[in-house]
């Protein structure tokens, strides 16, 4: 009876107890990172209750429907999240460089775990959450709306995402993860080779993770098809917008051959069934086939909202109309489309014909040209404009130059021809980080720069935000160059150990640039510090620090819960822009109305803790205990439809105050020339370029 | 927020008109579901042939979820509708397409 | 080191100024005409990809100095956000450049498929990857070898390629690229050499703990000593016992085995062998 609830859990399942039983230096290791994560979780909780914080997070945050403080929680679970990944990747890093003179840090089936969560923690619960939550703070305000079409099923994605990260965490206390990769192939992670717990973590994992992406790509897209304000036409909508349209209809295609790939897994684990098993007739490349026709558009949902952001701070940083807008919408949307068209390169070696390769060859070849066109407008953005190398501007400029190599190594591969030399290799490990760092994790840092004034109403600290990027900037370039060369000799990806020692000293490169990375974070966690301290001096309640161009910079910093008191007049790409040149940014309303907003709901919460429960319940075979929470969550569903009163009304008279409390400190502030943009004189308020 | 994309027509066509669809579509496509196991579980049609009536009738039945549940037809398509469902289309021809030929391809050489 | 293995050497590896050349394993120090076609399309590629990047890198450090905000000496001209001319010129550079690479793409592909015999009367071998271990099986010789693949110098190969239990891929880099060997499956690579030596092989797909130790020496013999070595190998082995693979992961193998079992590899290889069972 007990076994239908708690499953194939048992006591020597914690990680504690193993290394209670086994005390070497592998369990002590892991008990370390268990027992990292239970502080981490008691310390909280302790916060919470002596600060008397559980009230105000319950209402202002976990049941609260605001797009902006869903994104704001998507980026802080991305950052827990990014604590753990880039720590395992230290942790592997010196592992392979120790390992050649004894046996390392950790068991060869714990380092396959490391790289396994590195990898899936990466892409599903940092790289994700991360842009994802950028686009929902900022996406809305950008096309004038009041929230998303969706509110409360944008929460309830980010619950389901948080669910997730806390079905890979307590995976670090109870039993293991997989340590089949972050791709999973069959028939490794089959029931025969990978018995365990571990492939149903990730399968559960990838499944909670995925249906969020799949509803945010819809709540987003129609969003943007839907809740434009009056003169915001598609080609009026900031790049960044575009950007969010076509990663939200990948998201929606994309997701949906992994979700059924994770579950044709764990019918295949779990319940006899024979989709990737060769001798009844299921066939396991059609495994790597249906995760890779996911695994390539992915790569696209990563990048795109990254180029949305470049395309932002180019033109914001250089005071200049972005240069090429239709170039660039039209290469952002054949990206899309080729995305689609590729896949196959991620297994070019898997001997089907030479024509077959060659076309998606081909394909994959084709991404260089909207690529490329995207470098150039970027860099004809700066011409002709008054560039100020702030930090966001830092990390674009930087992402220029990386990505050349990043776009060279990838046409590089595209070739079978080369793909045949160096898949599987280090050198391919290079290359995705080349895109994923500079493209992504510093696009998404450039973004928490230039935004984080409209969530908080403060710029973050600029020298620390400098001490961020020239720790990582070099902190990369050492972790990634020597993997390029490793791979280039013959050193393959996954490897717990390289025999020959003239690998050591790129090894050590490699942890060195690892460590300067993990600083890069440290100083982040800092530069936040720091900021909240100073957060006086640095404040922006007029709402525009850095002379912005869109509409998300039209009000106050931070921004009305209702974003915007009337409706904001867009004639022009550069809405903001156009505003404040005809003065009528900062102008006062004849008359104000009554704004409807979503009412707080507890009902994503509850169905993210159902949903991970059963998740977690799925994981151990605890099969009452999963068809108790999966009954729970559509429970919740059904009863959530019958509520009416979902809306709750501002009225009239709140906004007016509201508003004119903002222009009140737009008339206090002093236009600022950009000269003195990083000065406490700016409170917000751009002077006039002339 | 803005007039020009309003809301789907279907919306000022009354409730009882609506419901009147969503029973039609009800009871349509659950024909076509008992047609489809139906015609199989009986024995009545096989190998080939089963094939070519499964498709037929899982082709009908998506036409008859876009008529009756997302109010989709020819002569009051929106624009945008139209253009959705059509890139919807090429990429679903994309990834059905490329995965057969793979597949088929892998197939014949291993 | 050539001048074509500087150029990738020095774009690649400025990081860190480690003596590459000494570490000769990767397929930029080819030792067969797959590797040396491959690292010849690698550096034709970089040569091509330097019409598109060469003007960022010089442009970038220029238009940050002239429009500087403190004291750039460059024109602001704020609403410049087009120009035909060019637009024109970074849409169709990069076509151009696509258009010849993928063109070169296209007969790379096609010349250097691993499936395409590099030559008349190849050498057949059957390679069965097993955890930790490789299998050789020479079917025309009649013998087994383990870890070990015996090449003749002037001779193609042909290997037939599958695993015991899980997806592995294999590769002697400095010969040619690697194919995936998987279980139920027989795929095929094939392999020359300019001249005799011994090359590392490896299997580049995780596939459990023992990963790191799935490698084998190729050793390319010239004709005369080959044979010799293979009416050694024949003198020296014993027969191959039905075990062989439980035998060799236990640790209690031979370097090389008589093959009375002919249908070994075909065993192995046949779909109905796998997941059948649970």
């Amino acid at each position: 009876m007990i076994g239908l609830f708690l499953g194939t859990l048992r006591w020597d399942d914690v990680t504690f107890v193993e290394f209670w039983r086994t005390p070497d230096l592998n369990n002590a290791i892991a008990a370390a990172a268990a027992g990292l994560l239970v502080l981490g979780v008691v310390a909280t909780l302790i916060l919470l209750t002596v600060r008397g914080w559980w009230r105000p997070l319950w209402r202002d945050w976990l049941t609260s429907l605001d797009h902006k403080k869903i994104g704001i929680m998507y980026v802080a679970l991305a950052l827990v999240m990014f604590a753990r990944a880039v720590a395992e990747a230290n942790v592997m890093r010196a592992h392979q460089a120790t390992a050649a003179l004894d046996a390392g840090l950790v068991a060869p089936d714990h380092f396959a775990e490391l790289f396994s969560t590195h990898g899936t923690i990466m892409i599903f619960l940092v790289a994700m959450p991360l842009l994802t939550g950028i686009m929902n703070f900022v996406m809305p305000l950008q096309i004038g709306a009041r929230d998303v079409s969706f509110p409360l099923l944008n929460a309830i994605s980010l619950m389901l995402t948080a669910a997730a990260a806390g079905l890979v965490m307590v995976s670090l206390v109870l039993g293991h993860f997989s340590t089949g990769g972050w791709s999973g192939y069959p028939p490794y992670t089959g029931a025969d080779i990978s018995p365990g717990e571990g492939p149903d973590y990730w399968i559960w994992a990838l499944t909670l993770s995925s249906i969020g992406s799949t509803l945010t790509g819809m709540n987003f897209a129609v969003t943007l098809y839907k809740r434009r304000v009056q003169g915001m036409h598609l080609f009026r909508m900031p790049l960044f917008c575009w950007t969010v349209l076509c990663t939200s209809i990948l998201m929606i295609f994309a997701m949906a051959p992994l979700t059924l790939a994770t579950l044709m897994l764990w019918l295949d684990r779990h319940a006899g069934f024979h989709f990737f098993t060769v001798g009844s007739g299921g066939d396991m490349m059609n495994f790597a086939n249906l995760f890779w026709l996911f695994g390539h558009p992915e790569v696209y949902i990563l990048i795109l909202p990254a180029f949305g952001v470049w395309s932002e701070v180019f033109s914001t940083f250089s005071g200049k109309r972005l240069f090429g807008y239709l170039s660039l919408v039209y290469a952002t949307m054949a990206i899309a489309v080729l995305s689609f068209t590729v896949w196959l390169h991620h297994f070019f070696t898997m001997g089907q014909s030479a024509n077959v390769n060659a076309a998606f060859g081909i394909a994959t070849m084709l991404i260089g040209v909207p690529t490329g066109v995207k470098v150039y407008d970027w860099l004809l953005t700066m011409m002709f404009g008054r560039v100020r190398l702030r930090v966001p501007m830092l990390f674009a400029n930087y992402f220029l130059v990386t990505f050349l190599l990043g776009g060279v190594t990838g046409v590089l591969l595209a070739n079978p021809t080369v793909d045949y030399g160096v898949h599987n290799s280090l050198f391919l490990v290079a290359h995705f980080h080349n895109m994923l760092i500079p493209g992504t994790l510093f696009a998404m840092l450039a973004a928490i720069h230039l935004w984080f004034p409209k969530a908080f109403g403060f710029r973050l600290h600029e020298g620390w935000g400098r001490a961020v990027f020239w720790l990582m900037a070099p902190g990369f370039l050492l972790a990634f160059m020597p993997l390029y060369a490793m791979g280039m000799m013959g050193g393959m990806r996954r490897t717990a150990y390289f025999s020959d020692p003239l690998f050591r000293p790129w090894l050590w490169a490699a942890e060195a640039g690892a460590v300067l990375i993990l600083a890069g974070f440290a100083a982040l966690v800092v530069q936040i510090v720091v900021s909240v301290r100073r957060r006086d001096a640095l404040a922006v309640p007029a709402g525009d620090p850095w002379d912005g161009r869109s509409l998300e910079w039209l009000g106050p910093a931070p921004a009305f819960e209702f974003n915007f008191a009337g409706e904001p007049k867009v004639e022009d790409v550069d809405a903001f822009t156009a505003l404040k040149a005809q003065g009528e940014a900062y102008r006062r309303q004849e008359t104000y109305e009554d704004i409807e907003m979503p009412r707080n709901s507890a009902v994503p919460v509850v169905i993210g803790a159902l949903a991970g429960l059963a998740a977690f319940a799925m994981v151990w075979q605890a099969w009452a205990t999963a068809a108790l929470a999966f009954a729970g969550v559509w429970a919740v569903v059904i009863g959530r439809s019958f509520v009416r009163d979902t809306e709750r009304t501002i009225p009239a008279a709140e906004v007016e105050a509201a508003h004119r409390a903002w222009l009140a400190d737009v008339a206090a502030a002093t236009p600022v020339h950009r000269r003195d943009e990083l000065t406490p004189e700016n409170r917000g308020l751009a002077e006039e370029p002339l | 927020m803005s007039d020009d994309h309003d809301l789907p027509r279907s919306e000022d066509v009354g409730e009882a008109a609506e419901r009147r669809q969503y029973i039609r579509g009800a009871v349509a496509t659950l024909a076509l579901t008992l047609a489809a196991f139906g015609l199989v579980g009986s024995g009545y049609v096989s190998g080939g042939t089963a094939l070519v009536v499964l498709c037929t009738l899982a082709i009908v039945q998506i036409a008859a979820h876009f008529r009756f549940f997302l109010h989709i037809d020819l002569a009051r398509s929106h624009r945008d509708d139209l253009q959705l469902i059509l890139f919807t289309a090429l990429i679903v021809a994309l990834m059905v397409g490329g995965t057969v030929w793979i597949l088929f391809d892998q197939h014949t050489r291993m | 080191m050539t001048p074509d293995r500087i150029l990738p050497t020095c774009l690649l590896f400025f990081a860190v100024g480690a003596p590459a050349a000494a570490q000769e394993q990767g397929f930029l120090w080819a030792a067969g005409p797959v590797a040396e076609a491959q690292r010849a399309h690698f550096v034709s590629i970089l040569w091509w990809m330097a019409v598109v990047t060469v003007p960022l890198l010089i442009g970038l450090p220029l238009i940050l100095w002239r429009y500087r905000l403190n004291g750039g000496g460059g024109r602001y001209r704020r609403d410049w956000g087009a120009s035909p001319l060019a637009e024109v010129a970074i849409w169709s550079v990069p076509v151009v450049v696509v258009g010849f690479l993928a063109w070169n793409l296209w007969h790379a592909t096609l010349s250097l498929d691993p499936y395409r015999p590099l030559g008349p009367d190849p050498l057949e071998v059957q390679a069965i990857a097993a955890e930790g271990h490789f299998l050789f099986l020479y079917p025309d010789e009649g013998i087994v070898t383990v870890d070990r693949l015996l090449l003749d110098a002037d001779r193609t190969a042909r290997l037939k390629l599958t695993s015991v239990d899980v997806l592995r891929s294999v590769m002697v880099p400095r010969l040619a690229g690697q194919i995936y060997a998987m279980p139920g499956m027989t795929t095929e690579l094939n392999l020359a050499a300019f001249a005799p030596g011994t090359y590392a092989g490896l299997n580049t797909q995780y596939s459990g703990p023992l990963f790191p130790e799935e490698r084998f020496e190729t050793e390319a013999l010239p004709e005369t000593n080959w044979h010799a070595r293979i009416e050694a190998t024949r003198d020296g082995a014993g027969p191959l016992p039905p075990d062989v693979l439980q035998r060799i992961a236990m640790g209690d193998g031979a370097e090389a085995y008589l093959a009375a079992d002919a249908d070994l590899f075909a065993r192995i290889a046949a779909p109905s062998s796998h997941g059948a069972h649970r």
